[in-house]
């Protein structure tokens, strides 16, 4: 975590460190990849980050579990992304700190005063609003006032993760706790959702240099950074040839599934969920979930985890083409293809998985 | 990055012949003979560039190596080469554990991060002295 300074530059805090400008040229080089900087931005960056007094991040976490934290420090190969992030931004986080109790209390107090008003606060998870807050309280303190106190001091809100996104799985029906998304109680701030359940550790970490670097990023309705969020998986998917040609696998262990087939029919939420799985995959660039044989459940999009089953087809086209424009024929063969494929699956599914549908189908939550 | 190995083998389209590495050669090369009339340097970053496996090809055989090769052992380790063109140089950045985190094409006399900048010359000069100094003493 950062050393107590002021003002001091990304360029500053390697110099400290006794590096020299080419490793600061370096770091500019690799953000620049990292984020797919356009080439304006990219010539900017050299003097952004010279010029500009490194960012101060706060993490606070609440209904959650973790994952999120999990994604972001175990990313496969942490590069100079987390590099920035880890070792210079980040002032405060409750679950990677060592102190413990008032000591960690009095750690968050002061790392928020030094920088009231300008630090970047990072929400995970959802918050509990029944019963006065009570499902979740720090230090005595409920988790809606503890984030109304932090929102007050940033200058941006980052909401990483499906749940303080959305809302996510504390969210879901019936939602005991009353859980609500970071948007509904902080009104006041700039939001960017990194929705994701978890989010790539890439596009967490890419977010935030590039807010602290260059401001808000374009952001798509639901709040998030077109630039990782712009497409659907179904538009980058490798398997997609076989979508346009209406070859589905129909069960995970048939002819299709192991000639890589698409995995529509076997529920794959891909053609209606938003994220950079597909580009910038997992673990190091390993895979993606469709890669490794398993449908996208879809957990970057709001209350995925209530729209009627994870292995239940798509019922209708998507109304997403973002490619209709470049796509003739044979993508029209496609959608024709996949709608009476959801048909025929959901026959058959019904068929099979009658007795255990109630699990499915839990009821819509309430929407405020 | 990705693995191929791991990847289920499918069928893809064709794809389209690319046409990035011809523009990209054809920018060099108006870059080029701008830095040639007016020393404006020029960088192009090859990450945000969609190259396919056979554009990358086609840009190593077009671009060739020239005379030199210098290697910057850093927070990264950088190789910057020329290639055969004199003032086209490539730059490649990677982590100690080799996974690649940047490449750009740069058009100039010599790429910015081999110079000593200043402020490392200046301190340097006070770490020789000091060092020297307790030499003498
Ligand atoms: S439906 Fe899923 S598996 Fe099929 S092409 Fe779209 S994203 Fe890929």
């Amino acid at each position: 975590m950062k050393e107590e300074t002021g003002d001091e530059t990304v360029l500053d805090v390697l110099e400290r460190r006794g590096l020299t400008r080419r490793a600061f040229l370096q770091v500019c080089a690799a953000v620049t990849s990292a984020l797919a900087l356009s080439p304006a931005e990219a010539a900017r960056i050299t003097q952004v980050l010279a010029s500009k007094p490194r960012p101060t991040v706060i993490y606070l976490s609440y209904q959650e579990c973790t994952g999120c934290l999990e994604s972001l420090t175990r990313s496969f190969s942490p590069g100079i992304a987390s590099l920035i992030f880890n070792d210079i931004s980040l002032a405060f986080n409750d679950t990677l700190q060592a102190a413990a109790g008032e000591a960690a209390e009095e750690a968050k107090d002061s790392a928020m005063k030094k920088a009231w008003g300008k630090y970047v606060l990072i929400v995970d998870g959802a918050v509990p609003l029944a019963e006065n807050g009570a499902y979740c309280t720090v230090a005595g303190r409920s988790a809606v006032s503890d984030l109304r106190h932090a929102a007050s001091g940033a200058a941006a809100v980052v909401a990483v993760g499906t749940c303080a996104s959305f809302g996510g799985l504390p969210y879901a029906a019936p939602n005991p706790t009353g859980a609500v998304p970071v948007s509904e109680i902080v009104r006041d701030r700039p939001i960017i959702n990194v929705s994701g359940c978890p989010p790539i550790a890439e596009v967490i970490t890419g977010v935030i240099i590039y807010y602290t670097t260059f401001g808000l990023p374009a952001l798509d309705r639901l709040h998030r950074p077109m630039s990782f969020y712009g497409n659907s998986i179904h538009d980058r998917c490798y398997r997609r040839p076989f979508y346009d040609r209406g070859m589905f696998a129909k069960t995970f262990d048939d002819e299709g599934a192991r000639q890589g087939w698409c995995l529509y029919e076997l529920g794959c939420k891909g053609p209606v969920t938003h994220n950079a799985c597909p580009t910038m995959k997992w673990n190091g660039g390993t895979s993606y979930p469709i890669e490794s044989g398993h449908p996208c459940l879809g957990c970057s999009e709001p209350d995925f985890w209530d729209k009627g089953g994870f292995y239940r087809p798509l019922s209708v086209p998507t109304g997403h083409w973002s490619r209709a424009g470049v796509m003739g024929a044979a993508a029209a063969a496609g959608v024709v293809a996949g709608l009476g494929a959801a048909v025929a699956a959901r026959v058959r599914q019904d068929r099979t998985h009658k007795p255990d549908a109630g699990g499915d189908t839990n009821q819509k939550t309430p929407k405020s | 990055m990705s693995r191929p190995d791991r990847v289920i083998p499918i069928h893809p389209a064709p794809a389209p012949p690319s046409v990035v590495a011809d523009a990209l050669m054809r920018e060099i090369a108006a870059a080029l003979s701008r830095y040639a009339q007016d020393g404006q340097p020029h960088v192009i970053d090859l990450s945000a560039m969609p190259l396919s496996e056979d554009d990358t090809q086609r840009l190593d055989e077009q671009l060739g190596t020239g005379e030199v090769a210098i290697e910057i052992r850093s927070l990264l380790y950088t190789r910057v080469e020329e290639t055969r063109y004199a003032g086209v140089w490539r730059v490649r950045h990677e982590d100690p554990d080799g996974s690649m985190r940047g490449e750009q094409i740069e058009i100039t006399d010599i790429p910015e991060i081999v110079r000593a900048s200043a402020a490392d010359i200046g301190r340097s000069v006070q770490r020789l002295c000091a060092d020297r100094a307790e030499e003498d003493a």
